[in-house]
């Protein structure tokens, strides 16, 4: 059994859990880990899940552009991502990056990503910037937009 | 229920506590088969179902304190069940939203996950499936060397 689907089910619980419980718990969750990539496992699959079937056919101008839900996961995310320490934070951003330009940018390369930790926002190319695009503002705000002490 | 949870969970901690004790004279063989004997004690399914669909928050704290005890104990037991066992989180376990029922919670988590992935979760996630690997496997034979 991975942790990919240990995390998932904790990652399609997330709208049952009340708000403000959720930053505690989840840090609980995935301080408990000791793998070097369970942020990134944890962002993959939180943000595949919010972008999952939006964007579909708007074309990728129409699909960049973030929508309230996206918003709220993102501060989700940057708040999460806050109760690490850098180091980990700076591991983890570079993993994130490194799959984003894995990424398929054609409908041709969609199909190699049934099973991995994006799947759900796998089902277009539209669905896959949106996420791109996801990853990118938590880690701008995680890395850029304050200072960390 | 909760009364008998309560006796399921007293009986696993008196258990813990003598298996805590060192062996004094060393019968390894007997307490091996003792353990092995009592791995069908506890109907996981049976408790896993009471965790999940518990109308009263105690009687589910006590499922998940029996909980904790056998994923210290039978972790292996425990492995089995986990996806069904969280999968409570999205179902009914925030309708008493309150202190107490959190820290139980948050409790099960901090306890039953560390046994887990000491017993056998395997920590690599494959980004990409094995297809595109096994694709290019297959190709190396073709391509020329340099």
């Amino acid at each position: 059994m991975e942790h990919k689907a240990l995390l998932q089910v904790f990652v399609d619980a997330l709208p049952s859990i009340p708000v403000h419980r959720r930053l505690r718990l989840f840090t609980t969750l995935l301080m408990l880990f000791e793998d070097d990539n369970i942020l990134e496992v944890f962002l993959m699959l939180m943000l595949a899940k919010v972008c999952a079937g939006k964007g579909d056919g708007v074309g990728r101008a129409a699909a960049t552009v973030l929508q309230t839900e996206d918003h709220e996961a993102i501060s989700f995310a940057t708040a999460l991502l806050g109760q690490f320490a850098l180091d980990k934070l700076v591991a983890s951003a570079m993993l994130v990056l490194d799959s984003i330009s894995n990424m398929p940018t054609s409908a041709k390369g969609l199909k190699s990503c049934e099973g991995s930790v994006f799947a759900a926002a796998a089902g277009s190319v539209e669905q896959l910037l949106r996420l791109q695009l996801c990853l990118v503002c938590v880690l701008n705000a995680t890395l850029g937009g304050q200072v960390r002490t | 229920l909760q009364s008998l949870l309560g006796a399921i969970l007293a009986l696993l901690q008196a258990e813990a506590a003598v298996r805590d004790k060192p062996a004094a004279g060393g019968n390894v063989k007997g307490s091996k088969k003792d353990a092995k004997e009592k791995e069908g004690g506890v109907d996981m399914q049976a408790l896993v179902s009471c965790i999940r669909s518990a109308v009263s928050p105690q009687t589910r704290h006590e499922a998940l304190n029996c909980l904790v005890e056998l994923a210290r104990s039978k972790p292996k037991t425990v492995l089995k069940h986990v996806m069904a066992v969280f999968a409570f989180l999205g179902e009914s376990a925030w309708s008493h939203d309150d202190q107490y029922s959190f820290h139980v919670i948050e409790h099960t988590v901090k306890s039953v996950i560390p046994p887990l992935l000491d017993n056998g979760m395997e920590p690599k996630v494959c980004f990409f499936p094995p297809l595109k690997c096994t694709l290019y496997g297959g190709l190396i034979s073709n391509i020329l060397g340099h």
